[in-house]
């Protein structure tokens, strides 16, 4: 199989960060609602895991070079970077943190995955 | 002009998946610059703490400052997305050689342009998602048009040259998926490719197409001469013969009762037969002249009969002459003849040189004289032709030009590798 050096880097940090993401969100489900003022609410918490999960699932497409793994990738992405903007402005200093390297790394591989490989051939 | 039907409808799948990540990724655009200067703001104490965004009620101006760079980026952005999100959804520029792949096997197969492009055509815009591609060939047909789908009104039409080392075949032309819209660089290069394809697909039917048409002018050359030979026997030779035996008879008959009568006869059947030889000389030195074979190629050449005494003849030759085919070995000595009886009858030269040269697979002759120059605007005559045709008919080809020091030179270029007759 035949995949473009950019498409290997976006797929290994996407398993990453969906890893990442999805081990610490399964720690915010276990102990269900949030009860203090620095804790998530519980449906971002639910929203999270979902998309940590789809996450897991594009890097795979990624990782085989599909068209549905882009795709996918590209509109996680997007709704992750969505999705991280509401920290970014309203959480505690440390998530807040999170958030921005989140976005960075959203960013990345976002760019990586629309990257264009291929230059264009002279005329 | 064949057309063949619409390649895409304007709303399929694919269109609405491009348009949903367009949206969505403009829309998670904006929000991140909004929130990265309201973010500053907050920064610098500008806007106060929240545990809710729509708590936080930032100022107006900093509202239109963190719409400043949203305004000013959003449509070089959307562009940049737009070309990047339709080559992930439609093109595939991460795995080109799939269509390169395709098109190499069906343009493999191609044994009728006339067949095979428009489906080419059908392929390239299937496999790109375009609404329209044509294929125009320059040469191989000048005024085919190949096309699949439906030119779109007003909207741009990419045009790309297809070419086989550097020799134009043709042009390869596409439109955007979308009105307004033009191909994105990704889609460009790929059809570039395709044009590469293409050019090398044409190039070699446009060979075979020749190749044919030359195997045609063979059997009908051949066909020509027989007939011409035919011709000859029958017309010429055939009643010179009937005549001799008629003679015969008569001298036959003669002989005993009237000898002088007899005798007559007999000085006219000799005189008939004299004919009838050089009859059969000349059909013979038209075959191909005898000369060659007594003397070889230079031999030839040197023995040739200039007709003006005044003239001095100059053969040079490599020493010993590359064995040569019957074929360019006729070729060279017709040429050189005519060229010969051009510098008497027109040039009015005193001096006549004769260069052959044989280097890496070609034979080179030039008939240089110094005589009047050639005029460039003089109408080839039926000897000029004849020489062209001649070293045409061989791969060849064949100039007539003028020498700055005056006179003129007859440069015929042949490959000597045509098969041995």
């Amino acid at each position: 199989m035949t995949r473009p050096r950019t498409i290997t880097i976006a797929a290994i940090l996407l398993f990453a960060v969906s890893l990442l993401d999805m081990v610490s969100e399964v720690q915010n489900l276990t102990r269900g609602t949030a009860t203090g003022p620095d804790e998530a609410p519980f449906f971002m918490t639910v929203i999270s895991f979902t998309l940590a999960v789809a996450g897991l699932f594009a890097a795979y497409g990624l990782w085989r070079n599909e068209k549905w793994g882009k795709v996918l990738t590209t509109g996680l992405m997007a709704l992750q970077i969505l999705y991280s903007v509401v920290p970014l402005l309203v959480a505690p200093p440390a998530m807040q943190a999170a958030a921005a390297v989140g976005i960075v790394i959203y960013l990345a591989i976002l760019v990586l995955v629309l990257w264009r490989g291929r230059k264009p051939a002279p005329a | 002009m064949p057309t063949r039907q619409r390649a895409t409808t304007r709303w399929d799948t694919n269109s609405l998946l491009s348009g949903g990540l367009l949206v969505l990724l403009g829309v998670a655009y904006a929000a991140l610059i909004y929130a990265v200067v309201i973010a500053m703001a907050m920064a610098v104490g500008k806007v106060g703490d929240s545990q809710y965004v729509l708590d936080l009620a930032p100022p107006w101006w900093v509202n239109i400052i963190a719409l400043i760079p949203i305004a000013a980026t959003i449509l070089p952005m959307t562009r940049w997305l737009r070309n990047r999100i339709n080559d992930l959804v439609y093109a595939q520029h991460d795995d080109p050689y799939t269509l390169i792949t395709k098109i190499n096997s069906q343009l493999q197969g191609m044994t009728n342009t006339q067949l095979t492009l428009p489906i080419l055509a059908e392929t390239i815009a299937r496999e790109l998602r375009l609404p329209y591609i044509a294929i125009e060939t320059a040469h191989v047909d000048p005024t085919a048009c190949y096309t699949f789908g439906v030119e779109p009104a007003g909207g741009p039409l990419s045009h790309l040259p297809i070419a086989y080392l550097g020799q134009p075949m043709g042009t390869l032309i596409a439109a955007a998926r979308l009105p307004g819209q033009s191909l994105s660089d990704s889609d460009l290069a790929l059809l570039r490719d395709v044009a590469q394809q293409l050019g090398i697909a044409l190039r070699a039917a446009q060979l075979t197409a020749d190749l044919q048409a030359t195997r045609e002018r063979l059997v009908i050359a051949r066909e020509e001469e027989r007939r011409r030979i035919r011709n000859d026997l029958h017309d010429e030779l055939a009643p010179t013969l009937s005549a001799l035996l008629m003679q015969l008879g008569a001298l036959r008959s003669l002989i005993r009762r009237d000898p002088d009568q007899a005798e007559a006869i007999a000085g006219e059947l000799r005189e008939d037969l004299r004919q009838a030889t050089a009859e059969i000389r000349r059909l013979v030195y038209d075959l191909r002249p005898p000369m060659l074979d007594d003397l070889g190629l230079v031999g030839a050449i040197r023995n040739f009969k200039l007709q003006n005494a005044a003239i001095a003849l100059e053969v040079t030759a490599p020493e010993p002459m590359p064995p040569l085919s019957a074929a360019v070995e006729v070729a060279v000595y017709r040429i050189a003849s005519e060229a010969m009886q051009n510098v008497v009858k027109h040039a009015g030269a005193t001096d006549c040189r004769v260069c052959i040269a044989v280097n890496d697979g070609y034979l080179t002759l030039s008939v240089v004289d110094n005589g009047q120059s050639f005029a460039a605007d003089a109408a080839a005559g039926v000897g000029m032709r004849s020489m062209r045709e001649r070293a045409a008919e061989l791969g060849g080809t064949l100039s007539v030009q003028s020498n700055e020091s005056g006179g003129t030179s007859v440069i015929a270029r042949l490959p000597t590798g045509v098969i041995h007759g």
